[in-house]
């Protein structure tokens, strides 16, 4: 690339300009022109720890007391159901993974989360922090081809549910938004649901955004109204989800 | 197995018992396919979906052309610190310089460029790098804005402190590819021919000797004026006695020869 045969200092970028500004359709000429590098911001006020920066490592199976048998549970779907409404917000004030829509984070997710931040973070820049806990609810499988009946299943594994607008971990330090988000985005992809990685400016913008658009809305009838109104008989057919998060996250 | 609810007076149930009991299995919801709706909710999800006011509505075309406000945004130039700090130093240099020769630059290579450089250093001339953008940040409203009006295409900035006019126009013949537009010498913006009158000057002191002289004549024309008549006199007076001599010589001298003394009639 030609940029490189330019001493670093001035690194130059190619640019157009018309060589008439008044007319619209005029020639074009090239020109070399000085590259604007604005002042990085400044990280003074951030403070990284100086040990364990990467996710701690977090256990497979949740440790019961000596002689407590580990509980089996229901499915708990309501888990999952509905908005996060304590911990969506950053603690740290940086960059996080949010989830968009609520589901079951297996310690397989975990312990992809936790190599995949562990392999590419900086950690004389950066730091990492879990804001899920490790997996705590019970999942009882049936054994392969068995019939029905004999009671409960055992539990085959454990997880951690998490709804939507949740904070699955924070990313902070000495580092901009363009730096992390490389490695956060290639995680939030491969979680079981629809995540997004985001800094704090973002998250505030999306947020004023559904606000205004909520606000701006100009259609008299929205599902909340018509379920708390029950209007067109739709009681019959709504669910209980329905009922608590008026339509928000379907299915 | 969770049981429905038997509030339920619509008596679509007709013919079935009131009270039954429905065996649900609850699911996490397969978000990759979601679950189509029932005919009932999409009605109520296509009627309840978000409308907005048009933002453009009632503003005429001619404000929400977005072609326009793209050329309007042309002219907003994100400032470059860079470039603030190059034109602050050209703008030093130009400052403490008594030359600044400006050349139409012909498309040459560098070695030739360099060539050049190396010809006009010869006369205390110094080439400066920069570009159009800069200069036109650096020389902005200063005094010397007026050159600004050369920057418009390619163009070479010579800065230097020793005045050499006359051996810079001899050079403009060695010099290839550097076109001489104008320069600003001793803080006047001057043209070529102004630079060529420059050069064809005699040295300070005798101008000085000549602007003595200009001043000095209007008290010598008044002494001429005064002493006028006299000198006339004096001057006719002399002559007369001068020719007067010549007459009574001629004679003497052709009789005797000898007799020197002239004879006053």
């Amino acid at each position: 690339m030609a940029l490189t045969l330019f001493p670093k200092h001035c690194l130059r970028t190619l640019s157009r300009t018309p060589i008439n500004a008044m007319s619209m359709g005029g020639t074009w000429i090239q020109k070399a022109e000085y590259k604007n590098f604005p002042k990085p911001p400044s990280y003074e006020h951030i403070t990284i720890p100086k040990e364990r920066q990467k996710l701690r490592f977090l256990e497979k199976v949740p440790q019961y007391p000596p002689g407590v048998r580990a509980p089996k549970m229901t499915r708990r779907i309501d888990l999952i159901q509905g908005e996060e409404e304590i911990q969506r917000d950053l603690l740290h004030g940086q960059y996080a993974i949010i989830a968009k829509r609520g589901g079951m984070l297996k310690w397989g997710h975990i312990e992809m989360i936790r190599m995949g931040i562990a392999r590419k973070i900086n950690t004389k820049k950066m730091f990492a922090v879990w804001r899920i806990d490790s997996p705590w609810l019970p999942r009882t499988k049936r054994g392969q081809g068995k019939r029905m009946g004999g009671g409960k299943g055992s539990i085959d594994h454990y997880v951690t549910p998490v709804r939507a607008e949740r904070i699955i971990i924070e990313v902070g330090g000495k580092c901009s938004f363009e730096e992390v988000y490389p490695f956060m985005k290639m995680i939030a992809e491969k979680l079981p649901f629809p995540a997004k990685v985001v800094s704090k400016e973002m998250l505030e913008a999306d947020r004023a955004e559904e606000e205004r658009l909520e606000r701006e809305n100009i259609n008299p009838f929205t599902f909340k109204y018509i379920i708390q109104n029950n209007m067109t008989g739709c009681q019959i057919w709504l669910k209980d989800v329905d009922r608590k998060y008026f339509g928000k996250y379907p299915a | 197995m969770a049981l429905r609810s038997f509030g339920q007076l619509l008596r679509t149930n007709f013919g079935l018992p009131l009270l039954q009991t429905v065996r649900h299995r609850t699911r996490i919801p397969n978000l990759r396919r979601p679950a189509i709706p029932h005919w009932r909710r999409a009605v109520i999800l296509a009627l309840t979906k978000p409308q907005y006011e048009d933002p453009l509505k009632d503003i005429p075309v001619s404000e929400s052309c977005q072609k326009r406000e793209n050329f309007l945004k042309k002219d907003e130039v994100e400032v470059n610190q860079f470039e603030q700090i190059l034109a602050k130093e050209m703008l030093a240099k130009v400052e403490e310089s008594n030359v600044i020769i400006v050349f139409h630059r012909n498309p040459m290579s560098e070695p030739e460029l360099f060539a050049n450089r190396i010809q006009l250093s010869k006369i205390g001339l110094y080439y400066h790098h920069c570009n159009n953008k800069i200069v036109k940040l650096a020389l902005t409203g200063t005094k010397y804005e007026a050159l600004l009006q050369l920057y418009h295409s390619r163009t070479a900035t010579f800065l230097g402190t020793e005045v050499k006019i006359p051996r810079l126009l001899r050079m403009m013949k060695k010099v290839r590819g550097l076109v001489l537009m104008a320069g600003v010498v001793e803080g006047r913006l001057m043209n070529v021919t102004d630079l060529q009158r420059y050069a064809a000057l005699p040295p300070l002191p005798i101008l000085h000797g000549q602007l003595v002289g200009i001043l000095h004549r209007p008290l010598q024309q008044l002494s001429q004026n005064l002493t006028h008549h006299q000198t006339e006199l004096s001057g006719a007076l002399g002559r007369y006695i001068s020719d007067q001599t010549k007459t009574s010589e001629t004679p003497d001298e052709a009789s005797s020869g000898s007799n020197t003394e002239p004879e006053v009639s």
